[in-house]
């Protein structure tokens, strides 16, 4: 597809030209960064660095309102469910991208999920190049690349003074119509520019980890004892599942506001003990073993039995946010040399 | 035009002193404005102030806890308890920024049936001026 | 800390107590962190070490999963629980005892006296690409890094953690051993809450909201926390449905209201809360505000005392009655 050049001190006004679309961008708010829905360009914010959450929640937002209804009236949908415009997110990372690529079978397949597909297609990532990585990446041990386009419509190198704009896909097209203003066309040095921070960009992942058969051994050393040990300091809360760009659980819940009553889907972690919590009060997976086990089980042995990949893109975001140092990647090893 | 503002109070009123106090209000035709709307408890110690607090999530515009005045409660000492959680509890509403005043306590025998009229007019009158409570609208 | 002394006399509880496990830290193989490591038997107790990096509380493991602990110790047959408790960690020990979440009888305690921890956050961001930290000691309001091949000095109040630095009780208040000398302390400072208690009611929410809508409802603050330990916690009540599942303004606030709340009058003020979470919700202000009150009104301390009887289990004729009608 096309490439074009985007210099770095346009980079508003190329947003400001996506006026038929919504623009989610990173912001810095309580000195993180998160995506929110921006009015005005100046307040994106590039960095890809220190983003607890993945931008998953724009498509699939934590608690998202199915249906409303109250004594006198039957339920209707909320008014506006589905944005009228069509969506942009800027400056997602590569894995982020990916991670959405993991979220679509889950919803497409068997039950096709209307509230997640309308949001997905009508939507365009605009990524960049990962250029540093964090210090617990490992998204090349999972499939990923730091400077893949998977997943993306439009993917962004920084190569100093100006980005370097590869349209990936014909949803991209159109955006790159729309701010063609401001695009011009790059030099064949800056193609091999970029090329060449492309073919870096995997050496600086620090972190890696063989997921060859990792499945098999998983499923062999189900009933391990170490699985108690490496849980033997998880305190079970959800953090690694809700800044998790794969984790896609959720729960259906009726509730009651003054008088209304809304039908909502929120997220639900399987790290929680109410997660697998019977009516009878039996609870199948009643400690942390057995819940971090599970969420081992799910993304490296399941996901890969149904959709063929593992379901996690290496962000991470879990190694880091954990509170009591629960290291996936650690964790994977122990279980590959049982 | 702006509708006039009616709002809404929660009581919680505890068996034996507060609610028979109430009773007698209403027994002796005294008035009060309609506005209260009240929960028989066994005792002020029972209440715990997340009742308050949901009580405010779900529509409440303030909140009034009654009880037997102090050294008089059926079981010796629960409003005394009540009173020190009540009291933290208002201090923690203002530092998140909800008007502490929108949460009363009151101590009303079984004989002060003006009393209590007198307690819900004021209280009414207070929260009328505070307005409706907007922190719990989304 | 002088880690032979720590590993000796962890080793001299094995040998003298029947201890089942014994709770401390251990490092990380990764920067600047540091585990939770739970050590069963006398020749484990090498990995134990103490540092500035100490941050995080122990004491929460005591209750997280009853029997845990004990468990896997059926050849000794040990009864006890040792645990690493710095100034914090034994005012929650102590608050737990006087609800008795756990027997004194149960806790062997090996107290550190605490000259502060350094926030993770902090240092990570300072030296994002340390990969393995090799020490770091504290001396004259200077620490000493060293990790990988360099080695740095940073000013002690760069890194510190905001808890620490209100810190009063650095001190264990209650331990079996105490692995060294005491240290100083400070009264308790409450300056930035009373800056906060001077600001209008609206700006104050304005504030908070914009904190709370923040919360991902992780429930990090709730699992790390020495003193959540209700085997039934409201949060997962579905009748009555205390907090909403939905994650809003309001159910958040509702969180945290309920959250802070139970909290009065027994938070040990150990961070944990605020070290945990993901989105950096300053939730000590909250606990410190209570805390405060409590202080100021009631004159009472959570878990100062070992005799003291909860705060809300007890009452003074004479407590505040003038917002009382
Ligand atoms: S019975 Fe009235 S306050 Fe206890």
């Amino acid at each position: 597809m096309e490439h074009f050049l985007l210099e770095k001190n346009r980079l508003n006004e190329f947003l400001s030209a996506l006026r038929n679309y919504e623009v989610f961008a990173p912001v810095r708010k309580v000195g993180l960064t998160v995506f929110e829905l921006i009015t005005n360009p100046k307040e994106a914010m590039l960095d890809l660095k220190n983003q607890p959450q993945s931008p998953k929640r724009v498509i699939f937002p934590q608690s998202e309102i199915l249906l409303v209804f109250d004594k006198n009236n039957a339920a209707k949908e909320p008014k506006g469910r589905v944005g009228q415009k069509p969506q942009v997110v800027f400056g997602v990372r590569p894995c982020d991208a990916r991670g959405f690529h993991m979220l679509d079978p889950v919803f497409e397949r068997e039950y096709p999920d209307p509230y997640y597909l309308q949001k997905r297609q009508s939507t365009l990532l605009v990524g960049f190049h990962c250029s540093e990585p964090y210090p617990n990446c490992f998204c090349t041990s999972v499939g990923g690349n730091p400077s893949s386009p998977e997943g993306l419509d439009i993917l962004l190198t920084d190569l100093g003074e100006q980005y370097f704009l590869e349209v990936i896909t014909s949803k991209g097209e159109q955006v790159a119509k729309e701010g063609a203003a401001v695009l011009s066309s790059p030099t064949s040095q800056q193609q091999t520019e970029k090329e060449k921070l492309s073919g870096m960009a995997p050496q600086k992942i620090r972190r890696t980890i063989d997921t060859e058969g990792i499945a098999s051994k998983i499923e062999k050393h189900f009933d391990h004892s170490l699985w108690r040990e490496l849980s033997g300091k998880c305190i079970s809360c959800g953090i690694c599942t809700y800044t998790c760009p794969t984790c896609h659980c959720f729960d259906i819940q009726d509730e009651r506001v003054r008088g209304r009553a809304n039908r909502l889907r929120i997220w639900d972690s399987c790290m929680f003990p109410e997660y697998t919590l019977h009516a009878s009060g039996h609870n199948p997976r009643p400690t942390r073993t057995e819940r971090l086990k599970n969420r081992m089980y799910h993304k490296f042995k399941q996901n890969i039995d149904l959709y063929g990949v593992p379901g996690c893109v290496g962000c991470g975001r879990c190694i880091t946010l954990c509170p009591e140092n629960v290291d996936l990647v650690a964790n994977l090893k122990v279980i590959k040399n049982l | 035009m702006l509708k006039k503002f009616d709002p809404n109070i929660m009581a919680f009123l505890c068996n034996w002193c507060s609610y028979a106090g109430a009773d007698l209000t209403g027994t002796s035709h005294f008035h009060y404005p309609p506005n209260l709307k009240a929960i028989r408890v066994m005792c002020t110690g029972r209440i715990n102030p997340l009742m308050v607090a949901a009580a405010f999530r779900h529509g409440a515009d303030g909140v009034l806890i009654s009880g037997c005045h102090p050294g008089e409660c059926h079981y010796m000492e629960g409003n005394y308890l009540a009173r020190r959680k009540i009291f933290v509890f208002r201090n923690l509403l203002e530092f998140v920024g909800i008007n502490p005043e929108r949460l009363q306590m009151s101590w009303v025998s079984a004989s002060e049936g003006k009393k209590f009229s007198n307690v819900v007019k004021e209280i009414t009158e207070k929260i009328k001026k505070l307005g409706p409570l907007t922190t719990f609208d989304e | 800390m002088d880690k032979e002394k720590l590993v000796n006399e962890a080793k001299a509880v094995f040998s003298r107590e029947d201890v089942a496990c014994l709770i401390g830290y251990g490092k990380d193989s990764i920067g600047f962190r540091v585990s939770p490591i739970f050590i069963r038997t006398r020749d484990e107790a090498d990995q134990l070490f103490f540092s500035p990096l100490c941050s995080l509380s122990l004491v929460n493991y005591l209750t997280l999963e009853k029997g845990v602990l004990l468990e896997g110790n059926k050849e000794t047959g040990g009864e006890k629980i040792a645990i690493v408790a710095r100034g914090c960690d034994s005012r929650a020990l102590i608050q737990l005892f006087a609800e008795r979440g756990i027997p004194r009888e149960q806790v062997v305690i090996l107290g550190v006296p605490c000259r502060g921890t350094i926030d993770l956050k902090k240092i990570e961001g300072k030296f994002p690409d340390a990969r393995n930290c090799t020490e770091v000691t504290e001396a004259e309001g200077m620490y000493y890094i060293r990790f990988d091949n360099e080695s740095h000095e940073v000013p002690k109040e760069e890194l510190l953690a905001d808890h620490c630095k209100h810190c009063a009780f650095p001190n264990p208040l209650v331990y079996d051993v105490l692995l060294e000398d005491l240290v100083d302390s400070k009264g308790a400072a409450y300056s930035d809450i009373e800056e906060m208690e001077k600001m209008a009611l609206e700006e104050r929410h304005e504030y908070w909201k914009d904190k709370f809508a923040r919360c991902l409802r992780c429930y990090a603050c709730r699992n790390a926390c020495p003193l959540c330990y209700c085997d039934d916690c409201i949060l997962e009540r579905v009748s009555p449905q205390w907090v909403n599942r939905s994650v809003n303004l309001s159910e958040n606030l509702m969180f945290h209201l309920a959250r802070s709340y139970h909290l009065a009058g027994r938070c040990a003020g150990c961070g944990e809360c605020e070290r945990v979470c993901p989105v950096n919700l300053p939730l000590m202000l909250l606990n410190r505000k209570l805390e405060k009150d409590i202080k100021n009104i009631f004159e009472y301390t959570a878990g100062s005392n070992l005799d003291d009887k909860p705060l809300f289990a007890s009452f003074n004729p004479k407590d505040p009655n003038d917002f009382i009608f």
